[in-house]
């Protein structure tokens, strides 16, 4: 819970100024934290794992990030206007699971089958924002909620079984290669591209900044909370139900567990990525990056043939480290940007109040 | 506004507020008693031909553990049992569910477990309520189990192992094992583990990584295992889905043939995959007809009679014995209907 001690007049503050002067430089140091430690990551992989710079596992690892990717886009811009999303691994799957019981069972045409799943995940979303602004919850519980709506939804639909037998065009998407690459990476891509623009370069995207860094000034300078919360939770919905549609494709089948189990590794990757947890900050570009760091963790340790449990160990590790550098960048660039009684410096820096938003 | 005035707000209000709420309680109440009566008057009338039986499972996810659900389901249905059912893979929320059943006034509790030890107090429970109890494959380390469906699955895994060494001889394989804690899976790996080392000294476990529990967690593993061990010649996926996954990615890395590839349970979608020249072996554990056993053991428990052990043998499937099954070149004497489960298969699991 976060209390907003500041005057009035400091709220009153141009939002987009103050936007600016605060992500900018905090923002540009993380990234580039992010890349660096990447970069570590890929060397010492590289000279500990004999195939990992391999095209092949090159391959391999944009594979696995490009659907956790895209999931974690969704849910770093929820985290930017300062929400929360548990649901959007087992959107993943329910929408999955709606596309092979529409198309594989009912026989629907493909094409529309996939906009029937991607139609009704994301309704799905929108009704979590819809509850959340209608009911005043906090979107922690409300997409919890629609967790357990979903997921239970998708074994219902699926009897607990995969649904297999897509058509081949349908597979297309999951299979179909350009070059060496998957057809899938640069479908993300240019879904990156889309959210990259709407988020720096258009109103929404302000306002979800500026939702996310202060609800109270946003609100004075005219900005609707509610329609930004339900906007993020439906995009959040949308994206992840296009990633369930590339994972049924890439694998024939879905079911209602497929992709269930990528809430921790997304979570894990925005979190390494520097998006704040409390709203405000973030960046697409430090996802991606946060989301290659996990993976490549992983894949590095199946290549290494390291015990799993260490597996764990270590991206547990990975993940506490992220959130210290992270709270120790966000002290020192408020505290270099003149931000100082605003920092929310670590406890151990002794000088620390909880802020604000 | 009057509304809220009479409740709230004035002098009458205060007490009105009082009053509603104790007239829901007092309903609350009756409503409760009333049911509980009305269900003791039920059960005094129709206990004989109304059994109730509580089944907690595993995760349904599981195929086996799923096909076991339907037929218990369906038995119960054909048979007028009532069902309560309950139960995850994960070990608190299953002991939570277990209890839950137990004081449920069941007759008879039927489980698997994938926690023996923290199993164990939600059997003794039911043994203090003289519930009968069938464990289903996987039993608790204490408390009576008046009736087993068992099931050894360190020998499951020793087939499939036996099986992979016989198919590439010498050189690297891999296992995909399943969820971690689950002690049916460590124990189908170990079995693997063990045959491979005693009957293929020149082969190597090359990849030992954890598969998940599915097919895109299996593909996941799957395409960095094939990477990181170009050379790798046999693949055993720990369930039938997770298999899938690896057909997938060696599908898409062009080695299909070239690479043995195993899994476990027997599912429509696996042995179909076997006809059609993908999967190259699996291990068939007919659920359906051990889910009817649980529901008629149940029922002669609740007569006094006392049950057999019932031990379930999987049924090792190769392209060879289906294709003998299916043009009756080889008699099906599996005992759960392999003839029939090969046509569905071959139609395409419809």
């Amino acid at each position: 819970m976060t209390l907003d001690t500041r005057p009035a007049a400091a709220t009153l503050e141009p939002a987009q100024d103050r936007l600016t002067r605060l992500r900018a430089p905090r923002a540009s140091i993380q990234v580039v934290g992010v890349y660096v430690a990447l970069a570590v990551l890929w060397i010492v992989f590289g000279f500990k794992a004999p195939y990992f710079f391999t095209v092949q596992n090159v391959i391999n690892l944009l594979t696995i990030a490009s659907t956790l990717s895209l999931i974690a886009a969704g849910l770093t811009i929820v985290l930017i206007a300062g929400e929360i999303d548990l649901s959007f691994a087992a959107m993943q799957a329910f929408a999955g699971s709606v596309a092979a019981v529409v198309i594989i069972n009912h026989g629907v045409w493909w094409p529309l089958g996939m906009v029937i799943a991607v139609a009704i995940g994301t309704l799905a979303g929108i009704v979590s924002g819809v509850v959340t602004v209608i009911a005043r919850l906090q979107t922690f519980i409300t997409t919890l909620a629609m967790l357990g709506i979903v997921q239970g939804t998708a074994y219902l639909l699926t009897n607990g079984q995969p649904v297999a037998g897509f058509p081949s065009g349908y597979q297309v998407l999951g299979t179909k290669e350009i070059g060496p690459f998957p057809l899938s990476l640069f479908v993300v891509a240019g879904f990156y591209v889309v959210l990259y623009i709407l988020l720096n370069h258009t109103v929404f995207g302000l306002q979800v900044h500026a939702v996310g860094g202060n609800r109270a000034a946003a609100a004075a300078v005219g900005i609707s909370w509610r329609k930004v919360v339900i906007g993020v939770l439906g995009l959040s919905a949308f994206l992840a139900s296009i990633s369930g549609l590339i994972i049924t494709a890439r694998l024939g089948a879905g079911s209602g567990s497929y992709g269930a189990d990528d809430l921790l590794p997304a979570v894990a990757g925005v979190i390494i990525g520097g998006t704040s947890l409390t709203g405000g900050v973030g960046t697409l570009v430090g996802t991606f990056g946060g989301i290659m760091i996990v993976v490549t963790i992983n894949n590095g340790l199946v290549l290494l043939n390291v015990n799993q449990f260490w597996q764990q160990v270590v991206v547990g590790l990975i993940i506490m480290a992220a959130v210290i550098i992270d709270q120790v960048t966000r002290g020192y660039v408020a505290a270099h940007s003149g931000e100082r009684g605003r920092a929310r410096w670590l406890p151990i820096f002794g000088a620390g109040r909880m802020t604000t938003r | 506004m009057q509304i809220k005035e009479r409740l709230f707000v004035n002098p009458r209000g205060r007490f009105a507020l009082g009053f509603w709420v104790a007239a829901v309680v007092v309903c609350v109440f009756v409503v409760a008693a009333s049911a509980t009566t009305s269900t003791r008057s039920e059960g005094n009338n129709t206990a004989a031909k109304k059994l109730r039986v509580g089944l907690v499972l595993p995760d349904l996810t599981n195929q086996t553990i799923n096909d076991i659900y339907r037929g218990a389901k369906q038995r119960a249905k054909q048979k007028n049992v009532s069902l309560l059912e309950g139960g995850t893979s994960d070990t608190p929320k299953w002991l939570s569910a277990c209890q839950q059943i137990v004081n449920a006034h069941i007759d008879v509790l039927a489980y698997d477990t994938l926690d023996a030890a923290s199993a164990s107090s939600c059997i003794q429970r039911a043994n203090k309520r003289h519930i009968k109890t069938i464990c289903i494959f996987a039993c608790s380390a204490k408390g009576k189990n008046d009736a087993l469906v068992t099931l050894d699955f360190y020998n499951d895994g020793v087939l499939i192992g036996t099986w992979m060494a016989n198919a590439v001889k010498s050189g690297e394989v891999a296992i995909l094992h399943g969820p971690v804690g689950d002690q049916a899976a460590t124990a189908i790996a170990n079995g693997y583990k063990a045959s491979i080392k005693k009957k293929c000294p020149n082969c190597e476990l090359a990849a030992d990584v954890d598969g998940g529990h599915d097919r895109d967690t299996g593909y996941t593993a799957a395409i960095q295992v094939l990477t990181g061990h170009p050379n790798i010649k046999g693949i055993y996926g720990l369930n039938d889905d997770i298999a899938m996954g690896v057909i997938r990615a060696v599908q898409q890395q062009g080695k299909l043939g070239k690479i043995k590839v195993a899994g476990h349970n027997g599912t429509c979608e696996a042995l179909a995959s076997i006809l059609n020249r993908q999967l190259n072996f699996t291990l068939l554990l007919a659920g359906q007809p051990f889910g009817f056993n649980v529901i008629d053991t149940a029922i002669k428990l609740s007569k006094g009679q006392k049950v057999k052990k019932v031990n379930v043998k999987p049924v090792p499937i190769t392209l060879a014995k289906a294709q003998g099954v299916l043009s009756g070149k080889i008699k099906d004497t599996s005992g759960v209907g392999l003839k029939a489960r090969l046509r569905l298969a071959k139609a395409g699991c419809k």
